[in-house]
Formats: C-alpha cells, structure tokens, sequence
C-alpha cells in the first residue's frame, strides 16, 4: 500500500506531465482491500483540493492511447460517489465518460455512479435538476438518472417536475422527461399516479416525433402491470404511440419486448409483436432485442405469437442471414428437445422456403447432439396422407444433409400414416444415399415401431440390399477406374479445399484468437516450465488428445451430383397443393 | 522381347485370333498365302495355306492346321471336329490329294501343326507316332508351337533392323503399365505415331501395316490377361486410325501391295473389333443396374464418374454404329446379315438407353467436347427409330439440368477440358469467369439440331432462350471437314476442318436446318474423304471420338425424316 504522502507526490509530479490518470492507473493496487484504500486516499485529495478529479477525467480520451480509457474510467467510478465538488462539473464529467465510451455495452455505466453522487447529497438531483433545464441540449442525458434520484428522495415534488417537463417546449428536455416517467418506483400493490398516466397519454397522442413516443413506449412498458388499475391506459397509451411512431419507437418496443417481457402479458406482447414485424432488417440492434425478446417467451404462453414473429421476420432476411441474427432464440430452441421438434415441425409443414431453410439450419446445429427429431403432431394442420407426404418430401429435400434426422422425422410421419409413400422416400433418397448412418438407425428403430411401420422399414432395407448388390456387381471393371493421375488431383484438390475449409473455421474461432498457438513437432504431448512471481519454475505437462469428426457424404454426390441438387431443389420447390 | 511375344501368343484364346496374325506373319517371312481362315469353314483341315521357299530352301508347299493355347489330348483327338488329328486326317485325304492347286502339286508339302502353347506331355507321344506313320518322301510334319511363333514374330516383326528400339521399348512400357492405362496409351500412341512414318516404298508401308498389327494384337494378348483392356480399346482406336492413314496411300488400287496392305489392315480392325467386342462383354451385364457403372468408377469426385459414363457412351455408341454401317453396306447382298447387324445396332442402341437410364449423369454434360458423345448417342438412337422418344426425354433432361447448373452455378457445361481444372470449375462465380469458359459451344447447337431432326419445337426453343438469355456472348458453332481433314483425320497432326460460327437460334429449327444444309453443300469434303469413298465412314467418327472432334454435321442432318415403313433416312457416308 501506498502511503498517502506517496500518492500526493506522484500525483503532483504527474500532474506537472500532465499524466494524472496514468499515474493513478500505475499506482492502482490489484488486491481488492488495497485498492479500496486507494480509493479512499484519491477521493480526500480531491475534496482536500490537492487535485481535481473531475478535470482530470474530462481529459480522457478513448482513442486506444494510454492511459487504457476503460481501467481509467473505472477508477472515476469507483471514486466518484464519495467525492464532493460543483454539480455542473460532475455532471459534465459523467456525459463526457459516457458518450466517450461510444457504442460499447458498458459505456452508461458512469451513470450508476453519477445516481450514487446524487444520492449522497439531499440537494444535488435538485441541483442537477435546474441545470439540465437550463442546458438541455447538453445535460439531458442524465435527466432519467436525477429523476430516478428525486422520486427516491421526494417523489410527489419530483413527479410534479417530470410531469411538467415531459410537456416543456424543448424536445431535447421532453424525451428524457417522458421517459423518466417510467422511473417511478411502485410499491407491490401501488397504482401508477394518474399524473403520470395522463401525462404519456399526453406524450403519445399529442406528439409526433419519434423520441418522445419511444420514450412514451418504454415508461409505459415499465410502469405496466397486467389486471392493475390503468392497465388498459397504458395499453392505449404504448398502442397510440407504436401506430405513430418510427424506427426509434420500434426499438424501444423491442427493448420492452426484451427487457420486461415476463411483466407484460399476453395482449401486450401481441401488440409489441405486431408493430415489430416491420422492424428493418438493418437495425441490428432492434433486431437483437427481439431476438432476446423472443427467446425469454418461447416457453412462455406467448410461445405462438414471439414464434409468428419470428418467422415473419425470417421471411424478410436474406438467406444468409436468416437464424443466424436470432442467437438467443436458436440457443433456446435448441436447449429443449420438445420446442426444437416442434418449431421444425412447424416451419417444415408450412412448405415455406423461408422457414424450412431456418429448420434446416436449426437440424444442423441440433444434429451434434442428437440427430433424432421427430414431428410434433401437434404442429401439422393436416394429418391426410397428402398432406403428410408432403411435409416428408419437405424434410428430405431441407434435411437431406443429416440423414439421421430427415430418416426420424419421415418414420415419425410414416407413424401418422401414409407408409406407402413415404417409404419410398425413406428409401430414395436416404436409404440409397446413406447406406451406413441411416441403415444403422432403421435397424434399431424396427423393434420400437408399430407392426406397419416396422413393414416398409424392412422393405426399404431389403430394396437397398438389392440395389447395393447391383452395384457391388461392376466393382471389378478395371476399366473404368480414373487414372492416377486423375487420382491425384483429386486428393490434391480435396486436401487444398479441406485446409481452406480448416482455415476458414479457425479464423471464425474467436477462443483462438485469445490464446497463443504453438507447434509441436514430435511427441504425444508437451512439457513446459512456467516461472512463477517469486522466481521458481513449475514443471507443466500436457498430453495430447485426438478430436476428429466423421461425415458420411451422400453417395449420389458422387454418382450424379447435379441429378441429386436437382431433385433436392424440386423437392424443396414444390408447393402445397391449394 | 521373345518373352513378350510368347505370352501374347500363349494368350490368344480363339483358333481366330491366331488366324488374324498368321498370314501375316507368313507373308512377311515371304511366303505367299494363297488361302486365308474363312468365317467358319476349313479347308479340308487347312486354316491356312502358302507357299515358298524359307531360308533359301526350295519351294514348298505350307499347309497349316491351327488351334489355340496347348495341344491336350482332348485338342488332339476329342469329340470336337475342330480336334487335330482329324484335321491332319483331312489334310492327308482330301486336301493334299484334291485341293493343291497344278502348278504346287510338285512341290513338297510340310504340314504345319500349329497352336499358341506347347505340345502337353500326355499328347506327345501320339503326335509322334502320327507323325513317322504319315511322314514320306512327299509330306513332312513340322510343329509350329507358341516359342517358334515367338521366334518367327520377333524376328519378321520387331527385330532390331526392322524396328526402331523407341518402338520396341514404347512396346515394353506400353505392357509394363497395363493397369495405368493413361500412361501406357501414351507410350502405345507414340509407338503407333512412330510406325506411321515416312516411308520410302511399300514395302515399308506392308511392314509397318503389319507391326502395328502384331502390336496391337500383343497388347490385346497381355491387357486380356490382366483383366484391363482400357488401354488396348484406346491403343485399338489410334491403331486403326494410322493404318488407314498408311493404306490410304494405296488410294484403292488392286495391286499386289495394295492387297498385302488391305490383309493387314483387315487383321488390325479384327483385332480393333475384338477388343471393343470385349470390352464391351464386361460392360454389358452391367448395364441395366442402376448406378452400377457409376459405381464401378470408384473415384473421388463426380467427375470421374461423369468422365466415364460419357467416354461409355461414346464407346458404345460407336459400337453400334459399325454394326449398322455394316449392315447398310451388305443390305443389297444378304439380306439376312443385314438384318442381324440391324438388330445388333438396336441392341447396341438399347444399351444406350439402359446406359442414359441407369447412370443419370448422362443428363449433365460438363465438358462441351462431350458434344461428340452425345452427337454418337443420338446418331445410333436416330438411325434406329424406336429409340427417338428416348433421345427426346435425355436431351429435355439435359436441358433442365443445364439450366440449373447455370442458375446455380455449379458445374455448367464448360470448355476447359483438365480433369484438374473442371475439379476446380466453377472457380468462381462471376460472369467473368462464366464468359471466359463458356464463350463457345458444340453442344448447344448439337442439341438444338437433334432437336430439329426429333421436331421437338419445346426443346429448341428452350435451347434459343437459353442463347438468347444466358449465354448471348457465346460462340455457338458446328464443325465441318476441309481439304485438310483427309491429311490430318487419322493422325490428329495438324488443325483442319472449318467451323461455322455464331450460329443463332433465335430464327427457328428451319432456319437453323437450311443454315446448315447450305453449309454441308458448301464443304463437300466430308464425302471425299479416303475412309468414306471406300465404305469405312465409321472411321470419320471414330477419329472424333478418338481425337475429341465434333462429328460432321453431314452425318445427322438428314436422319430427321422417317420412311413410312418407319425405318429411317440412312447416313451411309457415302452420297
């Protein structure tokens, strides 16, 4: 620990260099009593006034130069309750941190710190208060966080300030002030003060700027509960708002969607689920809060309406794009055999393009861990034998590439009925494409299925039997073998592609990028000495251990490559008959 | 060398084979062979017969009798009338009493017991016997066993002098490297290269004539033996495309040359013929099973398979097409040959479409050179008019698939022509890219003309859409035979031929048809090409096949109409 003496000095001497904060990143202790000490000794120099924290911070920068603009931050944070000063000044410090931290995740953390400020004196959110009234353009920012502050200290006189500002003339003052309506904190059986109600009515329906309604939608998301008294005006008032609002009232229904989609109900997310359809694709975070959103309702009994939503938004990306943005929402589905049976079935049913390819992406994830996956009856509008076949035919040409699953799923189907189509689709083309993995299953599936099923499943094995004997019956035509040097290009080319495949995956791996690689040329394992702070060294090893993965490719890939995409792409591009 | 020679005639199966190479050899000893094997007759136990002097004796007359592989007791004297002994009994009865033409009948006779093997143990002493019981002042006995033949072929064929040693050791590579056909074909096409020369006399055409026919036939023995004729079918091709290119010199004269010339030719198509015929023998029962060709390709890629079912194809094709070439030249003088080399082409063509039927990557060409298999497929499937359905439904296929190819752009019909690069191919997807390996094409037009032929209006438009949307910048062109195709046809020497480019499709099949009768009236050449005036028109489409040329559109324009009997407008080659 650094005596206070100490501190002072080389923060003097700093100072000089203009180099405080670095100096102060230097002396910061890592142990975590220490560096409360530290705190303490940095917070009585600056209310002793040997040196000014608030001027110093207003000269970081976050332009990856040191002093690290992050650890030095957290340093303010950590101080800046405890310290005592000009409101204005704390006030400026704390928007210059947070909008000098950019888009990153904790970059209104300052903010926290700030309310801790506020609470620390009885009269700073009153101070603030007046401040941000005067310079809304430059101070508004901070106008929910003195609220918040204010309603915990006074709440009726501060609900009469919000009130009042969230209908002030300067739309700069008025989108943080309706949003701050949403602050109040409600005791469990309290009802929303009627001020507070009318005064978002107000901002919803009189209003017209997208700020103000976005931040309409989220006070009134927040203060809402279901069944409660004002329920219905705060439906009307986030209804009123979403039907006039833009892009920025969108995101903040997908926020609510995200953050408080436990507290809303069922009409309320039906509402937020509407609007967000048209959501643009290019908003990506509107689009990751929904997903989030999403996710925490799909085991919900909002399930049907967060998955409608979904899927109408799957319909409008691209391709490429498609589940790939929807992270929670896949690791959800994912996370529970029965949801992922059932949204494959759903999606696969529909006969959509669209949503198939989403099914097809979520089997090949799945796939890994279990590759069975069977319909969820429940999932099929029509169980006739028409219509089953032509969900099976769905399945093979979405899931063709994971023949373990597109197999479980059609002997599902065949369970349902319509065995004799839909084992000739058992056979041609899974059977005949994946002899090894799909032969494999059927076999241990003939005990467990009924008598009809068990039946075209021994059929379809024992037409493939007799297809491979055929085949096996030209094995010796020497003459039609490739050359070898066709052979070796072959491997060449494969090799080339298996390594740029490799390549790709490891440049998609980010652990990689966090950890240093080195060769090894010889051996089964490796031996390190590491050196420890106080000098020793400490012998590490480490054995090796294989991974490796298998892939069975279809055989037709081989045979006929262009027939297979073919027959795929005609069975994915079939349409349900009308 | 002589090791060589001896397993090649120990090899030969059929008293056949051993005929083919016999009067050769024979004349090249000096010999005069004045009476040949027939097509399943004897001479009163004669397969052969010659006379002359060898090694500066006197004239003699040489009577052979010949079976194949080793001479066991039953080869000698079991039930077949193919047996020797009977066959030595007729020789002595009848033949020598009865057949001897005046001016030999003073000569003494050797009768020559000759098979490809050795005399079996158990045999000998009979043979022996037999031959003091019949030996007199007159007739004598000599046994011509698989080492002398050895002895005689090396020594008349492939001695030093008479041979350069880079065709003796392409001859050995070629053996040493059966089971990698690429690379023995290539020693086997040098070696064939190398044989058709310059020559100063007739002598040296007979003889190279007759090289290439021992080699030929040496490589079939060996490639038989080994269970791969690959390289022999491929070696086959280019044999008998250079031996046309040396008889043709003779340019139809009936001279004593000319003749010895045409006897080693005829034994080089036999051998030709042999080994398609066989090599189709294994193919055949395969081919009604589905993917079982393909299969049997057991490559890395689908590109070997698609290589090989189209080579398949074209082999087949081809086979067909000489039994009715064959058929249509003796259609005037036996009527009932004619007719079983017609139903042989239909059956050749059944293959075809079994072929189509049950290796389905014969719907995605992905080379535009594969034009000319395709073009063989359907010149058989169009001369035999059942198959016209057939062909309609494997070219609409195609098409689909094409245009998928191009929709996804994925393995569309190119002209590289690498197995490395079409590994690769597409390479990459921009137009670029498409532009630079699709800016010509057979195949397009070929397609479209088969179409005009089978009046299948759905197809051509298909095909003008295609030009007309997809491929605008391509070079849509057919080939035609010029003054220098007959100098370049059979050895692949130099460029010739012309070909009519940017032909559109965009004014309809007539438009088209009439575009290219015009330009077949224009270009004659095609109808005087040495092959073609003297009924081997065959050979024009086995040197396409061979070399990878288009087939001349003179051969297909007119198989569009049918009589009203149903048969078709025949392409004899010969106008």
């Amino acid at each position: 620990m650094n005596p206070p003496d100490d501190v002072l000095a080389v923060l003097k001497a700093a100072k000089g260099n203009d180099a405080v904060l670095g100096a102060l990143l230097k002396l910061r202790p890592t142990a975590e009593a220490e560096r409360k000490s530290f705190i303490s000794q940095i917070v009585s120099l600056h209310n002793s006034g040997e040196i000014n924290l608030f001027t110093e911070f207003l000269k970081l920068r976050n332009d990856q130069q040191a002093p690290d603009f992050f650890y030095a931050r957290f340093i303010f944070e950590e101080a800046f309750p405890k310290l005592e000063g000009a409101s204005l000044e704390a006030t400026k410090c704390t928007i210059h941190l947070i909008t000098e931290a950019g888009q990153d995740l904790v970059a209104h953390t300052p903010a926290n710190a700030f309310r801790l400020f506020l609470d620390a004196s009885p009269t700073r959110p009153n101070e603030v208060l007046a401040l941000i009234e005067q310079d809304p353009v430059a101070l508004s920012m901070l106008l929910p966080v003195t609220i918040a502050a204010g309603f915990a200290r006074d709440r009726a006189s501060f609900t009469k300030e919000v009130v009042r500002l969230s209908q002030a003339p300067t739309i700069d003052l008025r989108r943080p002030a309706v949003f701050s309506l949403g602050s109040i904190e409600l005791l469990e059986r309290e009802e929303v003060p009627e001020e507070v109600i009318s005064a978002l009515e107000t901002a919803a329906s009189e209003v017209n700027d997208d700020g103000v309604l976005a931040a309409a939608v989220t006070a009134a998301t927040a203060i809402f509960r279901e069944h409660r008294k004002g329920a219905s005006r705060l439906e009307k008032v986030i209804r009123d708002a979403l039907e006039k609002g833009g892009e920025w009232t969108l995101d903040a229904a997908s926020s609510a969607l995200a953050i408080r989609s436990g507290k809303l109900g069922q009409p309320l997310v039906e509402l937020l689920a509407g609007r967000l359809r048209e959501v643009p694709l290019a908003n990506a975070g509107t689009i990751n809060r929904i997903d989030l959103g999403i996710s925490a309702l799909l085991n919900s009994a909002s399930r049907d309406v967060v998955l409608t939503l979904l899927e109408a938004i799957l319909r409008r990306s691209p391709l490429d794009k498609q589940l790939k943005t929807f992270a929670s929402a896949r690791s959800t589905i994912l996370a529970s055999p029965a949801l992922l049976s059932k949204v494959v079935t759903r999606w696969i049913a529909t006969g959509e393009g669209t949503l198939c390819k989403a099914a097809a992406d979520l089997v090949q994830e799945a796939s890994h861990r279990d590759p069975i996956i069977e319909a969820d009856a429940d999932e099929l509008p029509l169980k006739d034998e028409g219509s089953l076949a032509f969900t099976a035919r769905k399945a093979v040409g979405y899931l063709f590439f994971w023949p373990v699953t597109a197999a479980s799923f059609v002997v599902s189907l065949m369970r349902l009925g319509a065995v004799g189509s839909l084992k000739q689709l058992l056979l041609d083309p899974l059977l005949l494409n994946y002899t090894g993995s799909v032969q494999e299953f059927l076999q241990k599936r003939l005990k467990s299925e009924p008598e009809a099923v068990s039946e075209g499943i021994v059929e379809c094995i024992q037409a493939m039997e007799d297809y491979l004997t055929k085949v096996r019956s030209g094995a010796d035509l020497r003459e039609l073998r490739p050359s070898e040097a066709q052979r070796s290009a072959f491997h060449r080319s494969f090799s080339q592609k298996m390594s740029n495949s490799f390549e790709t995956a490891q440049a998609e791996m980010p652990l990689l990028s966090l950890v240093r690689r080195s060769i090894v040329l010889h051996g089964r394992g490796s031996v390190q000495h590491v050196a420890h702070q106080d000098g020793s060294l400490h012998r590490a090893d480490m054995m090796f251990k294989t991974l490796g993965a298998e892939m069975e490719f279809p055989r037709m890939g081989r045979i006929d490559e262009m027939g297979m995409q073919l027959r795929l792409r005609r069975l994915q591009a079939e349409r349900k008959a009308k | 060398m002589k090791l060589i020679i001896r397993q090649y005639v120990a090899g030969l199966r059929e008293r056949s084979e051993l005929d083919a190479v016999l009067p050769d050899l024979l004349s090249q000893m000096g010999l005069v062979v004045y009476s040949r094997p027939g097509r399943g007759t004897r001479q009163d136990g004669v397969d052969v017969a010659a006379v002359g002097s060898l090694d500066g004796g006197p004239e003699k007359v040489y009577l052979f009798s010949i079976k194949a592989g080793d001479l066991s007791r039953k080869e000698w004297n079991g039930d077949s009338i193919q047996s020797l002994r009977p066959s030595l009994d007729e020789i002595i009865d009848s033949y020598i009493a009865n057949r001897i033409s005046p001016e030999h009948r003073k000569k003494k006779i050797v009768i020559c017991v000759t098979f490809g093997g050795d005399v079996q143990e158990q045999v000998r002493p009979q043979l022996k016997a037999y031959i003091k019981k019949n030996t007199n002042r007159k007739v004598s006995f000599e046994e011509w066993n698989g080492d002398k033949l050895a002895s005689l072929i090396q020594s008349n064929f492939l001695r030093e002098d008479l041979i350069p040693e880079s065709v003796r050791s392409n001859l050995r590579k070629t053996l040493a490297l059966l089971d990698e056909p690429e690379a023995a074909y290539g020693y086997f096409a040098t070696l064939a290269e190398t044989l058709d020369g310059t020559f100063s006399n007739d002598a040296e055409r007979i003889r190279a004539m007759r090289q290439l026919s021992v080699s030929l036939w040496i490589l079939f023995s060996w490639s038989r033996e080994l269970g791969n004729l690959e390289c022999a079918y491929r070696a086959s091709e280019i044999t008998i495309l250079h031996a046309w290119n040396i008889f043709r010199f003779f340019g139809g004269k009936n001279t004593k040359a000319s003749e010895a010339c045409r006897d080693a030719l005829i034994s080089i198509f036999q051998a030709y013929r042999q080994i398609n015929t066989e090599y189709l023998a294994k193919i055949i029962p395969h081919l009604q099973s589905l993917h079982a060709l393909s299969a049997a390709v057991q490559g890395g890629s689908s590109l070997d398979v698609n290589f090989k079912m189209f080579d398949l194809l074209g082999r087949i094709a081809l086979s067909g097409l000489w039994s009715y070439g064959a058929a249509l030249q003796c259609a005037g003088d036996d009527k009932f040959r004619s007719d079983q080399l017609l139903a042989e082409a239909a059956g050749t063509a059944a293959g075809v479409k079994a072929l189509i039927s049950n290796n389905p990557v014969l719907y995605s060409p992905i080379k535009d050179d594969q034009a000319t298999d395709i073009a063989l497929a359907a010149f058989l499937m169009l001369v035999n008019g059942d198959d016209r359905l057939a062909l309609g439904t494997w070219l609409r296929e195609m098409f689909q698939r094409i245009r998928l190819a191009f929709a996804t752009n994925e393995r569309y019909p190119c002209t590289k022509e690498l197995y490395s690069d079409l590994l690769e191919h597409p390479v990459s997807k921009e137009a670029k890219y498409r532009e630079s390996v699709t800016n010509a094409s057979v195949l397009y037009p070929l397609m479209a003309l088969i179409a005009t032929l089978l009046k299948d209006d759905k197809l051509f438009t298909d095909l003008a859409s295609l030009q007309s949307e997809i491929l605008t910048y391509s070079n849509f062109q057919l080939w035609f035979p010029d003054d220098a195709t007959e100098d370049n046809l059979y050895t692949n020497r130099d460029l010739h031929g012309i070909s009519l480019c940017d032909l559109s499709l965009q004014s309809g099949p007539e438009e088209l048809l009439k575009q290219l009768s015009a330009e077949c009236d224009q270009s004659p050449q095609l109808w005087k090409l040495s092959c073609v005036q003297q009924g081997w028109w065959q050979l024009v489409l086995v040197a396409c096949r061979h070399y990878r040329l288009p087939i001349p559109v003179h051969l297909l324009k007119g198989l569009g109409e049918t009589t009203e009997s149903g048969e078709e407008n025949s392409n004899t080659g010969a106008e």
